[in-house]
């Protein structure tokens, strides 16, 4: 017995040295990990500050910017030998922008339908043969040729990006730039920045007139607000401000390039909380779009959610039965992600541009 | 927002050291062991959803129940009915109603016969897929009479144990009871290989996986017709060699778990692409899988006892359960179909050129299309929809040299010169893991440690899926 035990004292050395060596090595990323999934500061007690232990997050740090640098100096390189290529591409530019000096009209956004009747007994959800009101609206978001679409969000809108995708450039011959990522959001810029990922990719992608973000579920938590300070209370007066302004930032970006968005609500989730909380966002979401002249369209009545109800099938109009949510309550099935993209093409209207196939 | 619990996780690893140290602290009383290791898989499950733990217990106590009837009556034709009508009804009931309603759905509205058929709304309980499998062993065995029934914890055990069961591999009873139930002390087995092995799935599964799908593979199988030809050949490899990675580095990692834990998991992989023909790719790939189709599908079918042309029918419908098994779609059906075909027309040439293998240069050949084949099913496994899948191939069928002077190019042909000294590349690579093994032990932590700190700097960030949890 006493064999075994030392074997097993020998492996348990191995695992607490790697473990050890890992943790001291990669403190910054999992301070960030930890922050993002469990909204709280993460800060290791008692040897958290010591110079020994943040020596490792240096070291990987230092690391880091070796490695940025080498790629970054090896991509001046290759832009040096490209930059005669891109001058000459210059000239068309203009063509583009003529057609899409289209003045922005300004959006009225439809109320969401939240207001639940208790009581009243839920029929299962049916899709409205009807498109969503807001498309009905002169169709105010326009696209032509040679335009892009950048398509922003979380594990949502990767679900949803590539039907949208398929479609724009199919039918219309559209390229989008998809930049959604899993579990990002508003609330943690630390772990991943969509601001600032905006203003960088409207930066480099000037043919962009078109914007779609459909993020949320990663939010509804408390958030950080900086080193050492005690995180904002979800849904607090402070909370608030802090993410509006984060929407604030995404819009501006819009409006300083004159690119069109529409921002699409989270629909209504399996867990009762993480579903109210979505109708909170989506509040925020539509209220600084409105401000903004731009696009708020929910979700839920292209899932053919009525109010607050959740179903994981919905019944189409030919009266067949369909599983739009994926087990976890959370994510669509590719029935749900087609009708979603469908829905948001509807919102489209395209100058000039023939419809092609499917 | 991903529920599945993932073995690579910080907080798995916390959780791991800590249970590490109870459960051999506890070593002197099997019982203790067991009833701890039971307590975290139940735990795991639980951690997944409660109604997945509800529904392994309720199918534990039904196979328990059934083990008894089987072992009073071995041997008679009820109960291998009553077990099929459980896993059968199981894997209906949760994981393919839906295609089969819609299915019959379509079938009767083009008859014109507008039906709503029901559908119960239910999740698909994690490790379904593996525990029923784990179930058909222990109970045809016991009808076999090669076994007795187990006692009810033991069963539970071999029913949840929790390195294999979000994604296997596939255990038998006959391998994996024993070693709830050993005759000596427990011990940890070659801890240094263990943790070689975990080291190992980091650089498969956060590195190379990772990698290969957002750079190959995912763009181009999400939006296919958005990339040129090369690009989508490219993919192709790309996806051929990532659902390698992914599912050999889940079993690796999975394995060194349970070494840690005293326990031999049965072999998944044995270097699969250096297979020379699709019959031995088989015996290499997911092999405790496809022993289990041939052992309880493909011999009871009938195997080849009854000539060629049965025996090709039963492997094609072998392979055809084993791509539904997969999922229920058309396209795991198209790959288990392309699987079954592929085997029959290997076994024809086998039959009328024997003299093939001496041919110089056949052997890479060979290898060279086992590979090419088994890439060309990968097309259907991964495209999402039918269409996808075709549309690919299409793509495919317009590479030109002249297309092929770019860099996807230059990549594809770095991919077949990989698979062509893949062989001697495996020899250099279990060399050195050899050598790794013979470092001091209370080195050997150090290295591994900046080895894997190394591949998770170069890798992205987020925490990888595995495949094959999903199925």
């Amino acid at each position: 017995m006493l064999r075994v035990q030392l074997d097993a004292a020998k492996a348990l050395y191995a695992i607490v040295v790697v473990m050890g060596i890992l943790f001291w090595l990669n403190q910054d990323s999992i301070k960030l990990y930890c922050q993002q999934k469990y909204h709280q500061s993460c800060e290791l007690p008692l040897v958290g500050q010591a110079p020994a232990w943040r020596f490792g997050a240096s070291l990987t740090a230092a690391l880091g910017a070796a490695r940025d640098s080498f790629i970054a100096s090896l991509e001046r390189d290759k832009q040096v030998v490209a930059a005669p290529a891109t001058t000459v591409l210059a000239p068309s530019m203009p063509v583009v922008t003529v057609d899409l000096e289209q003045p922005l009209p300004a959006a009225r956004p439809e109320p969401v339908h939240r207001v639940a009747e208790p009581g009243a007994s839920a029929p299962l959800p049916v899709i409205q043969q009807a498109p969503v009101p807001l498309a009905q609206t002169g169709s105010s978001v326009v696209l032509a040729a040679g335009d892009q679409v950048f398509l922003v969000g979380d594990s949502l809108m990767q679900g949803v990006a590539p039907h949208l995708a398929n479609s724009l450039r199919k039918r219309y011959q559209i390229n989008t730039v998809n930049l959604s990522r899993q579990s990002t959001g508003l609330a943690y810029p630390g772990f991943f920045n969509w601001p600032q990922t905006v203003a960088d990719t409207l930066a480099r992608e000037p043919n962009i007139r078109l914007m779609v973000v459909f993020l949320g579920p990663n939010d509804p938590w408390d958030m950080p607000q900086g080193k050492g300070k005690p995180f904002l209370r979800f849904k607090s007066a402070e909370w608030e401000l802090a993410y509006r302004a984060r929407i604030d930032a995404i819009l501006e970006q819009a409006r300083a390039r004159n690119v069109q968005v529409i921002w699409v609500g989270p629909p209504n989730m399996n867990q009762p909380r993480l579903s109210a909380a979505m109708a909170y966002l989506s509040g925020l979401y539509q209220q600084q779009t409105a401000l903004f002249g731009q696009h708020f369209v929910s979700a839920n009545p292209f899932l053919g959610y009525p109010d607050e109800q959740f179903s994981f099938t919905v019944q189409t109009p030919e009266g067949k039965r369909v599983k739009v949510r994926y087990d976890d309550g959370v994510h669509f099935t590719i029935t749900g992600q087609k009708m979603i993209a469908a829905q948001v093409l509807s919102l489209i209207s395209f100058t000039g541009l023939t419809v092609t196939g499917h | 927002m991903d529920y599945v619990v993932s073995f690579l996780s910080i907080e798995f690893g916390l959780c791991f050291a800590l249970f590490f140290l109870l459960y051999w602290s506890l070593c002197w009383s099997l019982r203790l062991q067991n009833a701890l290791l039971l307590a975290a898989s139940y735990g795991l499950v639980a951690s997944f959803s409660l109604q997945s733990l509800y529904i392994l217990l309720g199918y534990s106590v039904l196979v328990y129940a059934l083990g008894l009837l089987a072992a009073r009556y071995p041997g008679r034709w009820f109960i291998s009915g009553l077990l099929l009508t459980l896993v059968l009804g199981c894997f209906y009931l949760f994981k393919y109603q839906e295609f089969f309603v819609s299915g019959a759905q379509n079938a009767l509205a083009a008859l014109g016969l507008d039906v709503s058929l029901p559908i119960v709304e239910l999740l698909v309980p994690i490790g379904l897929s593996f525990y029923a499998f784990h179930s058909v062993s222990y109970l045809v065995s016991i009808n076999r009479r090669e076994l007795s029934t187990a006692a009810p914890l033991d069963l539970a055990l071999y029913l949840a144990f929790f390195p294999s069961l979000v994604a296997g591999p596939v255990n038998r009873a006959l391998h994996m009871l024993p070693q709830i139930r050993p005759e000596a002390m427990r011990q940890v087995l070659e801890p240094q290989r263990a943790l070689g092995l975990i080291a190992m799935a980091v650089v498969k599964l956060f590195f190379l996986s990772a990698w290969l799908g957002s750079e190959w593979v995912d763009p181009v199988f999400d939006t296919p017709g958005s990339a040129s030809p090369e690009q989508v050949l490219l993919s192709v490899y790309g996806y051929s060699l990532l659902i390698y990675f992914n599912f050999s580095g889940y079993t690796n990692l999975v394995t060194g778990i349970a070494l840690l834990l005293g326990f031999r998991l049965p072999d998944n992989f044995a270097a699969p692409y250096a297979a020379h023909n699709l019959k031995e790719f088989w015996g290499r790939w997911h092999i405790s899988l496809s022993r289990f189709i041939r052992d309880y599908v493909y011999i009871p079918l009938g195997g080849n006892r009854q000539g060629a042309w049965r025996g090709n029918l039963n492997m094609l419908l072998a392979m055809l359960v084993s791509g539904l098994w997969h999922g229920a779609s058309a396209n795991f059906l198209i790959w288990g179909a392309l699987h079954g075909i592929g085997l029959a027309i290997y076994k024809l040439f086998a039959q009328s050129a024997p003299g093939f293998a001496r041919v110089p240069g056949a052997g890479l050949l060979a290898r060279l299309l086992t590979f090419h084949y088994v890439a060309f099913a990968w097309i259907f496994f991964r495209s999402p929809t039918l269409d996808g899948a075709l549309e690919m191939l299409a793509d495919i069928a317009h590479v030109s040299l002249a297309g092929l002077n770019s860099p996807s190019g230059v990549l594809i042909l770095a991919c077949v010169l990989y698979l062509a000294i893949y062989p001697q590349l495996l020899k250099l690579l279990e060399r050195s893991l050899a050598a790794s093994q013979r470092l001091p032990w209370q080195l050997y932590p150090v290295p591994l440690a900046l080895f894997v700190s190394l591949i998770i700097f170069a890798s992205q960030s987020g925490v990888p899926g595995f495949i094959y949890a999903s199925f």
